[in-house]
This record gives C-alpha cells, structure tokens and sequence, in this order.
C-alpha cells in the first residue's frame, strides 16, 4: 500500500506524524493554560466556586491603579542592578579562564557548580549563611571584630533585596561565564593572532578585537538576565516569604498571594498579562538599543 | 570551530530552555503561610497510648452502612499510623466497610483544585469557602446528633444548617518554660499585666528570652489580638469593622490589644532579632529554656514535649490582659470535618465522622481537646488553665461582608501585626484605615 502513495505523500504523512505528539503536548500543556490565563484575567473569580463573572478591563484597571503592585517592581530593580553585575564578573572569569590557565577546566567546574544545583537547595543554604545569630557569615564578621555589621541581613528592610540579589549572583553567574566562554572560543584566532602581531596589549585585544565579535551573546546575557530580574520569585518566596513587612515582595511573589492569599484569580491573572507585556516592551526597547549599538 | 558553534548554541537553547523550565514550575509549589499554620495545629503529638473513650454507640437511623468511601485529611504526619488505627477500628465495628485513608501534603490546594472539578472525597476538612457557598460543596451534618454537644456550632453553619464539626479545639493561653521561670527567680506564673512586664524584666536579666513570637513565621502572632477582643468583650470584634470606617484607633480595642505585643518589642522582651525568629527555632529555645513564654494554643504542649522538654516543666495559665485579676480565654477552632454534597455513600460517610468524633479517642492520644463538650481534657496544663475560671470566648468566622472588603484590599492580618509592633502605630492604623475605607466604599458595603 505505501508503494502506491508518491514519495513526498509519505513524507507529508510522517512530518505530520511526527509532529503531532509534540504539537498536542504544546497545545495541552502550554497553549491552552495560556489562553486561559487571559480569559481568567478578564474575569472576577476566587478560584473554587463554578461560577465566574465577566468583569472587563476592571482587572487590568485595578493592576495600574494599585500603588503596592508597582512598588514591588522597585524590589526587582535591586535584582537588575546585581544581575548586570553578574554579567561583568561572568565576562570576566569567561576572559581568564579562556587563557592558558593551569588547571583552568577545574576553575570552570567550580564556578559553574552554583548553577546546577536546586533553586531550594540553594536557599536553604544561604538561610544558614545568612542567619542573624548562628549564621556563619555573622560569625565571620563578628570574628574580624566588626560586630557592627553583623546585622540580621534577611531582617533589614533595606539589606534584604542586595542579599537576595547576591545570591542570584552566586547562583548564575557560573551560567553567563558558560555562555561567555563558548562565545569567546568560537572567536576566529585569526583576528586575535594579527591584533597581538600589531602589537595590541591583551586588554586592548579583548576590548577591540573579542567584544565586538561576542555582542550578539552579551545581548543574549542580557536578554536572560532582564527575564531574570523580572520573574524572580523563588528565592524570596523561600526566605523571607516576602518580609520583613513586604520589603521583598517581587511582583510574582504578590501576583501569588493575590491568587492563593487573597482569592482574587482575575486580579492575579491580570498581573500575570501585565509582566508578560511588560518583558516583551523591555525587551523590545534593548533589541532596538543593542542593534544600534552592534552597528 | 564549527564544533564550537555548536557547542555555543547548544549551551545557549540548554540555558533558555533550563530558565523557561524553571520559571514554570516554580509556579506549582505554593503553599500558603495561612494553611500550614493551621495545618501544623493538629500536628505532631506522640502518641500516648489511652484507650478509646467511647461516650455512646452510634446509632445507625436505619439506613445501611457498608460499602467504600475516602478520607482526605491534612494530618499527613498521622495518616499510616494513628488514623489508619482509627479506620482499622471504624471496618471492625461496621464489617463490610472500607474507608480509603487520602493524606494531602499541600492540603489546602488541592482540595481546592477538586472543588472547581468538582471532584470532592467523601470526608474531608473542610476548605473554607464563603458561607452562602458552604451548601453548593458540603452536606449538612445536623442529623448526626451532636449539635447541642458541639463547640464552634456557628463556625460552619449557613442558613440554619452545620456543615463542619471541627476536629479540636484549641485554648490559647500563656505557655511557659517553668525551668526558666525558676532560673530567674520567678515562682508563680503572672496573675495580672503589671506583674508580667515585671517577670518579663526579670527573664531579660537572667539571659532568657522573655516572651517569644516566632516573629518571622508571622501565623504565631495572629493570637495576640486576642487581647482586643478580651477588651472588646466580644469576637465580632473583626466583624464589626463593617459598621465603621475607622475599625483601628490607637485608644480602641485595636491599639490597646495590639499595644501589648507593642510593648513587648519597645522594650525589648521579644526575640532579640526578631525578623529571623522562626516556629522550628522558637519550640526548640522554649523547651531548652532559652526563651520562656509564648502567648500560643494549648496543642504546642505536645511540640515543647517532643522537642525534649518534660511535661512537669511546661506551664498554661490564661494571658492577664488587665490588672483586674479576671482572666477570659480564647477557644479557636482547627480544620473541621465534613461531608461532600456530592458523595455517593453519605450514610456511610456521616457514621465515619460520628465514630471519629465520638469513640476514636483522637483527643486522648494527641492532647488536645476534643470538639464534643461532655469530653473532658485531663491533661494537668488544661485543668489549671481552667482553675482561674476564665470566661471562655469562642472564635467566629469572618462574615461574608467583611471577607470580601479584606480580600479586596488585601489585607494580611499576619503581616498587619508585625507592621504595628515594629512601626509606629499610628501611622500604620491610619494608612490601613483609608484602604480599609476606599475598598468598603469602592464594594458598596
């Protein structure tokens, strides 16, 4: 019987076959929760009772107007200025450990290490190295004789986001210095050899000569680091819950208690629209800056 | 140098790909502060052995019971050992019957995904839900009998009918260290406010750690507006916010209850950094004596036991709120059994929650106290606390008005105690009672 089907025939059919698995776990599994997402958030619901009632644009209205929303925001920002942060010092270690270091590929596994372990596992972690009294961070402080400093870094209102971004630090870091990397080594040694011939010192060599071929993969850093900041939930939703008194509520953490706390699914929906748009807006903004930049 | 390439942009879809996984299931794993607090009520006791105490057979009304049903229940810790001993007695009695014992971790979730399936176990704990929309998910238990024998018969009632019977109740009063008392030189438990600012001092110079909050977990403080509503006299305290737009003042009930934790911080009597006291931490330092006191319920007896310390050495006297010398107690409910609409064997279902209740002997062997008002709690902490003859208040639920203005605006109790203990408490009133005012206005209550 296949015999009688044109060979381009049988190929539509096996594409299509091929394709169907996966296109129906996209649909299932992603598509359609997504297109929930928008339907909830023009709806007034508590999240158990059948029925649901149409309430607009009230959601969204209520996402701007509401003053707490955005101020989480400011919270995120602190993540913002430690992930670009993170992306000097990944550049950097990228740029050493790409030389002829001794022992360089044991370098690499360390600091990539962070990145492949559990988000919580990590958390918890920090919980000990940052706890007020027993913490080991402390403990260190207060053995130099800096018992100022010691204080509980997940209690002060104004530390607790630059401890959290610290984290994220620790934690990918390792990832951008990997991405780097491999940017840095797919580098022609052509260029860099004929620089270094024209007697270009090794600074000027990886200012002029490696950035301007690796700007693609510094956007792409970017890129990741920004979705980073903006979605950054796990971390304070583990330690601090969000305290003390709301000064690390990110805009996910409240999206989540508005739903499961407060039983408003529309409004959370709504919040959830608001920081998909917005990343496509911010990441809009730095396509348009970086192209004229790579120009 | 090909080979790099694509080794650059395998690393780079990995990384995408890792973020994007990440980003979603972090979505799952939410459990809300409000359901473990309560989930950790019923929690953890040790076992003592005691032997059921039956208070009447069940009487069955004449309708059959056999047949199968399940039993969702929050208490996971329990769920292979103690309850499934419940069960194993319940199929004894009434052969021919299965009781399919279901422990839920993040309990209040997924029922709560069930309800909008409409997919609920034949018994469970019930998830509050408005009152008008109690009747929709549950069926009425008023045919078990025990309505005149209950505590919190109102709690889950609509229009007349019960839907829930609560699983114990807890007492909150003053649970102290007597370890710690007797290291500094305190013999007897404070009788009145004067005499417990003036303890407090004397554990301070002894080293302990006065009165302890567990501060960052923030569910452990929602006990201490018990003392507005001592003062208040009543529990509608937080219903009656309804009736005015200005619920917090700094010389109502509000300030005067609150300002008494308030005092605790501005003196230093709390935790010495209390943005990272935690509950782990806090049973642990009352059982070793670091810390002496906690304003909690009465079930934490059996979490300072299993942390190791003795129950000679525990303490549970009513919290002196006023220098009256007159004591009130609040009685506060736990998860509450029901029954769903929707079951296909209600009978058998109803005789389950009968037995529970009735002849399990789930109170004796956990210490708490039972919801049934002919079954007494002999535990010494308990007979004590009820020697100073304190007036008992019961807890009630929050009306449906007042829910749907809180929600609206957002209002975390937890949260709004900490800000007043740490702020100051005008401010903090003020800024809640122009939300409070704008939300009622904007919902037309």
């Amino acid at each position: 019987m296949v015999d009688s089907l044109s060979y381009s025939l049988q190929k539509r059919i096996l594409i299509v076959l091929f394709l169907l698995v996966p296109i129906v776990l996209l649909v299932l599994f992603s598509l359609y929760p997504a297109g929930y997402l928008v339907y909830l958030s023009f709806m007034s619901w508590d999240g158990f009772s059948p029925e649901k009632t149409w309430a607009g644009i009230a959601n969204y209205k209520e996402v701007f107007q509401t003053k707490e929303i955005w101020q989480a925001f400011g919270h995120n920002f602190v993540y913002l200025i430690w992930g670009l942060f993170q992306n000097a010092l990944g550049l950097f270690f990228a740029l050493l450990l790409n030389s002829r270091l001794k022992g360089r590929n044991a370098y690499r596994v360390m600091l990539f290490m962070p990145y492949i372990m559990n988000g919580v596992a990590v958390a918890y972690m920090f919980n000990y190295v940052f706890n007020s009294e027993y913490g080991s961070f402390n403990t260190l402080l207060r053995g130099m004789g800096l018992d100022s400093l010691a204080i509980s870094w997940f209690g002060s209102p104004k530390a607790v986001n630059h401890v959290l971004g610290f984290i994220t630090l620790w934690k990918f870091m390792g990832l951008n210095m990997v991405i780097y990397l491999a940017a840095l080594q797919s580098v022609p040694s052509e260029i860099v050899e004929a620089a270094k011939i024209d007697g270009a010192s090794r600074f000027q060599t990886s200012m002029r000569v490696v950035l301007p071929n690796i700007t693609q993969v510094i956007e792409l850093n970017l890129f990741l680091t920004i979705i980073g900041t903006l979605e950054m939930f796990d971390l304070p939703f583990i330690l601090t819950g969000g305290g003390p008194l709301g000064a690390s509520d990110t805009f996910l953490t409240k999206t989540i208690a508005t739903a499961f706390k407060f039983n408003n699914f529309g409004l959370a929906s709504a919040m959830s629209i608001t920081l998909i748009a917005l990343v496509v807006v911010v990441l809009g903004v730095q396509r348009l800056a970086t192209r004229r930049w790579s120009d | 140098m090909k080979k790099k390439n694509v080794a650059a942009g395998l690393a780079i879809t990995l990384g995408i790909g890792l973020l994007a996984g990440c980003g979603s299931s972090n979505d799952d794993s939410n459990a809300s502060p409000s359901a473990s607090a309560s989930a950790d009520t019923g929690a953890s006791a040790p076992a003592s052995e005691s032997a059921s105490a039956g208070a009447s057979g069940a009487d069955n009304g004449g309708e059959e019971i056999k047949g199968t049903i399940t039993w969702a229940t929050h208490r996971t810790e329990l769920a292979d050992t103690d309850l499934k001993k419940y069960v194993e007695a319940f199929e004894a009695k009434y052969p021919g019957t299965t009781v399919k014992i279901e422990g839920l971790k993040d309990y209040e979730q997924t029922i709560r995904v069930r309800m909008a399936a409409n997919e609920l176990p034949d018994v469970l704990s019930l998830v509050e839900t408005t009152q008008s929309d109690l009747p929709k998910f549950y069926e009425p238990l008023d045919d078990l009998g025990l309505n005149d024998n209950i505590y919190f018969k109102d709690y889950n009632s609509y229009d007349g009918k019960l839907y829930g019977i609560t699983q114990q109740v807890a007492i909150n009063g003053l649970l102290y260290n007597k370890q710690a008392f007797a290291k500094a030189g305190i013999a007897e438990p404070p009788k009145t406010l004067d005499e417990l600012f003036a303890d407090a001092e004397k554990l301070k110079a002894a080293g302990i750690v006065p009165m302890a909050t567990a501060f960052k977990d923030a569910w452990t403080l929602q006990y201490w507006t018990d003392p507005a509503e001592f003062i208040y006299g009543s529990t509608d305290l937080r219903n009656d916010k309804i009736n005015t737009d200005t619920p917090f003042t700094v010389d109502g009930a509000y300030g005067q209850g609150l300002g008494i934790l308030k005092q605790f911080y501005d003196k230093g009597y709390l935790e010495k950094d209390v943005y990272s006291a935690t509950w782990d931490q806090t049973q642990k330092d009352l059982a070793s004596g670091k810390a002496a006191m906690m304003y909690i319920g009465n079930w934490a007896i059996s979490n300072l036991l299993s942390n190791g310390l003795s129950l000679d050495d525990i303490g549970f006297v009513p919290l002196p709120y006023d220098n009256s010398g007159t004591y009130k107690g609040m009685m506060r409910n736990d998860w509450a059994y029901a029954v769903s609409a929707t079951s296909k064997n209600k009978p058998l279902a109803k005789a389950f929650i009968k037995f529970l209740l009735e002849e399990s002997g789930d109170y004796a062997d956990h210490m708490i106290i039972s919801p049934l008002k002919d079954q007494q709690q002999s535990l010494k902490q308990i007979t004590d606390f009820m020697a100073y003859n304190p007036e008992m208040l019961e807890a009630q639920s929050i009306s449906e008005d007042v829910k749907a203005v809180e929600n609206k605006m957002q209002f975390d109790p937890f949260k709004f105690i900490q800000e007043v203990t740490v702020g100051k408490m005008q401010d903090v009133f003020d800024s809640y009672n122009k939300k409070w005012k704008s939300t009622k206005a904007a919902l037309g209550k």
